[in-house]
């Protein structure tokens, strides 16, 4: 499973979805890892028998692959649009500048054939 | 003042395009040398000292290299970096990038007597020692192809 949105195509609301809902199940079974953890001294848990053990040991590795894949989309999710962002205003700021740069040169060349054309006493056409 | 004429590029852009080129130039050298440093350390690394071309290689490469650069890029899209950022293109008598014939000898031009860019500011077509010499010239072109000739052609009909 890839961990990163295609590369170039802006992520969109199902990529927000999907990580939210992993990041929900991570979230929640911290949350019950915590209150097992709690219930646990109170002999109220029997993790340490079968099929509860079994569960248990198959609810905590779950329970790192999800969070685990879960950071990994979040963190993929931000870097991309991050990326985006940061691409666009570049972009933009550069297109800005190099058009600003463009219209100075144009007025410099006009200025410069005013002043040839006056001193040769030459007709603007 | 026509159309034609107005879209001819002037001193002004032309230069700082040059400079923008000259720029390029001092990096594509300076990334050879450093090529020829890490190959000279690869084959010899304890006796390695740093290489110290003799000037007329150096500026017999630096030719090269600038021509080379300059007539690829007439060829294919009829502008340099210099020319891409300050929005120029360089085009022959029917408004499309010049030949490689022809782009290499005004790159070649260009390259040995750079002082004739400055024949732009006095010419009233706005065109250098090379221009003239090889019936191109330069025009302003910010984004759509400049296409003098067709333009005058559409509006004649």
């Amino acid at each position: 499973m890839s961990d990163r949105p295609a590369r170039g195509r802006r992520p969109n609301v199902t990529d927000a979805a999907i990580a939210l809902v992993v990041l929900g199940l991570g979230a929640g079974w911290r949350v019950g890892g915590a209150v097992a953890r709690a219930l646990r001294p109170a002999g109220m848990l029997c993790t340490d028998r079968w099929p509860c053990r079994w569960l248990a040991e198959t609810g905590a590795g779950y329970r790192r692959a999800v969070t685990a894949d879960a950071a990994r989309r979040y963190r993929a999710l931000v870097r991309a649009v991050a990326t985006d962002a940061a691409r666009e205003a570049t972009a933009s700021m550069l297109t800005e500048t190099q058009q600003g740069v463009r219209a100075q040169a144009v007025r410099a060349d006009r200025t410069v054939s005013h002043w040839v054309d006056t001193a040769l006493r030459r007709d603007d056409h | 003042m026509t159309t034609t004429e107005d879209s001819q590029a002037g001193v002004v852009s032309r230069t700082l395009a040059a400079l923008i080129d000259a720029g390029v130039l001092f990096v594509l050298l300076g990334a050879g040398y450093l090529g020829l440093v890490g190959v000279t350390f690869a084959a010899d690394p304890l006796g390695f000292r740093f290489p110290t071309p003799p000037r007329a290689v150096t500026g017999s490469v630096a030719v090269v290299v600038l021509v080379g650069y300059l007539a690829e890029s007439w060829t294919t899209s009829g502008r340099s970096y210099g020319a891409r950022v300050l929005g120029l293109r360089v085009v022959d008598r029917h408004g499309h990038p010049p030949r490689l014939g022809r782009a290499l000898a005004r790159a070649f031009l260009c390259a040995l007597f750079p002082v004739g860019l400055l024949w732009v500011a006095v010419s009233a077509r706005r065109r250098s020692v090379q221009d003239l010499l090889l019936g191109t010239s330069v025009v302003y072109d910010w984004g759509t192809p400049v296409r003098p000739r067709v333009d005058v052609v559409d509006q004649a009909t």
